[in-house]
């Protein structure tokens, strides 16, 4: 009778315990129905994200969640929200989930130390992790990627990308419109796919390199304390130019008009000239950071 | 004599190297242009501020005790108290409140014109040199928050925004070197903001997501 109620309490407890939490991987396969162009957020502390448009009007979570955690999915169809729960610290458990999202969703993603890779998305992406890379690929239009130690990859023909990094590389590919990327420590790489209408590219000491034709009235501002910047024209371009660094080199392609200093009580020097009769306004400042103008 | 060749030569006029013909088209250019004035006037200043330093000189007092004394004040004990998302959110709002403190000074982009820090160095705390202070102040209470966090986090993800924030600092240092011998160019004192607003946004990164 003792060995009976014995094994039934564990029994009992064994159950309760598996209801909470599995206490090991546990494969996944949810979905529910979703809007074509509604909001999907995504939640994983660690492990790795991978967002993938499709046709269905369907959000589907597939992969595994760690030990101790949990998917919750749930939603209106408007709204779908995407979370791993971890029972205890959540960076501990080391979820790789895979989700499928109507295409033209708004797709957004938040994780400490996942990867996170978005593809074949056409509404506007954000992703955002400390510990982990970022990709966004595909036709999405609208982009912001972040991550601390990781790279950032956008590709594709987005007309608005918003990204950073603290020391990883940040890639742009593609982008036309506006751009605004920073990075502290990581090289910044811009290739324009169509003509740029605003960009903002800023580093603390990571190098800066853009590529890319400007439009008629665009504003380019590039701006370092002590990263080297390299920008890369063509040769019809019309712009006015500020270039201007404290104690770096200046080194042009395009020739000078007006050329500043240094002056005996500061090193600063600064190159102002216009090609091509003007139009676009270009400004670039370092503290210490090389200069360079290119023709393509 | 234009504002831009004023600033070319300023530096021959301050130190009296100027031809007469020059010199007079420079009085007359000073005359009638307020900015150009304030620029030669900060010339001036400096150039005499920095006549008057001794060769060398020791500090008055030990500084970092007092600093340490603040930071102690500002970081949490080890184990979280009840509330902490609201140190947390004390700290953002400080690092919100030190942002559009920074936006009113200097907008995107480069500032034509603006506060600098050379009023600081002859006299009374400058509008740049205050907010340097308030950001000082926003990442104190931003890595006090992170602090908090520091038993459930990664310690080697700890370690590196530990590393990447000493490389800003770094950075800071630099640009603030160069402000010592051109106090009043704006791109230097733009650089100095800006450096400060991106290590607030770096530990603003790293506390946001550490809620995920």
């Amino acid at each position: 009778m003792v060995v009976a109620s014995r094994t039934i309490a564990v029994a009992v407890l064994a159950a309760s315990m598996g209801a909470v939490r599995p206490a090991r991987a546990e494969q996944l396969d949810q979905r529910r129905p979703a809007a074509s162009d509604g909001l999907v957020e995504i939640e994983n502390p660690a492990g790795s994200v991978r967002v993938i448009g499709w046709s269905k009007a369907e959000v589907a979570v597939t992969g595994t969640v760690g030990r101790r955690a949990r998917l919750n999915l749930r939603g209106d169809g408007r709204r779908t929200h995407v979370e791993v729960e971890v029972e205890g610290n959540p960076h501990a458990a080391q979820s790789d989930i895979e989700v499928h999202v109507p295409a033209g969703s708004r797709v957004s993603v938040e994780s400490f130390a996942s990867s996170i890779t978005v593809s074949e998305v056409t509404g506007p992406v954000t992703a955002e992790t400390v510990n982990g890379a970022v990709s966004v690929s595909g036709s999405v239009k609208e982009v912001s990627a972040e991550s601390v130690n990781g790279a950032v990859d956008v590709s594709g023909a987005p007309t608005r990308v918003h990204a950073g990094t603290v020391n990883g590389a940040l890639t742009v590919r593609g982008a036309r419109g506006e751009i605004e990327v920073n990075t502290v420590n990581g090289e910044l790489r811009v290739v324009a796919g169509g003509p740029i209408q605003r960009a903002h590219l800023e580093s603390v000491s990571g190098s800066i390199r853009f590529e890319g034709e400007l439009a008629p009235h665009a504003d380019l501002q590039a701006q370092t304390v002590s990263g080297e910047v390299e920008l890369v024209l063509p040769a019809g371009t019309a712009a006015d130019f500020t270039v201007t660094t404290f104690s770096g080199a200046i080194d042009t392609d395009f020739g000078a008009s007006l050329y500043r200093g240094p002056r005996r009580h500061s090193p600063e020097k600064e190159l102002t000239f216009s090609i091509g009769g003007g139009g676009a306004k270009v400004s670039i400042e370092t503290l210490s950071g090389a200069i360079s103008l290119r023709k393509r | 004599m234009t504002c831009e060749e004023v600033r070319d030569r300023i530096d021959d006029y301050v130190d009296g190297a100027l031809d007469e013909a020059a010199f007079q088209e420079m009085e007359l250019h000073l005359a009638t242009c307020a900015e150009c004035r304030v620029e030669e006037r900060t010339l001036r200043a400096l150039l005499a501020h920095a006549a008057a330093l001794p060769a060398e000189m020791a500090p008055g007092r030990d500084l970092w005790a007092g600093i340490e004394a603040r930071l102690d004040e500002a970081r949490p004990r080890w184990r979280p108290r009840p509330g902490v998302l609201a140190g947390w959110g004390a700290g953002l709002a400080a690092a919100a409140g030190v942002v559009l403190a920074l936006s009113a000074l200097y907008g995107p982009g480069r500032p034509s014109a603006g506060p600098s820090l050379a009023p600081a160095a002859l006299g009374g705390e400058s509008p740049v040199a205050s907010v340097e202070r308030e950001y000082a102040r926003a990442a104190a209470e931003l890595m006090a928050a992170l602090e908090q966090q520091r038993d459930r986090l990664p310690p080697e993800t700890l370690a590196s925004v530990e590393k990447d924030l000493r490389s800003i600092d770094a950075a800071l240092q630099e640009v603030r070197r160069a402000l010592a011998t051109d106090p009043a160019n704006p791109g230097l004192n733009h650089l100095l903001t800006s450096t400060h607003q991106r290590k607030v946004e770096v530990l603003q990164h790293v506390l946001k997501l550490s809620r995920t």
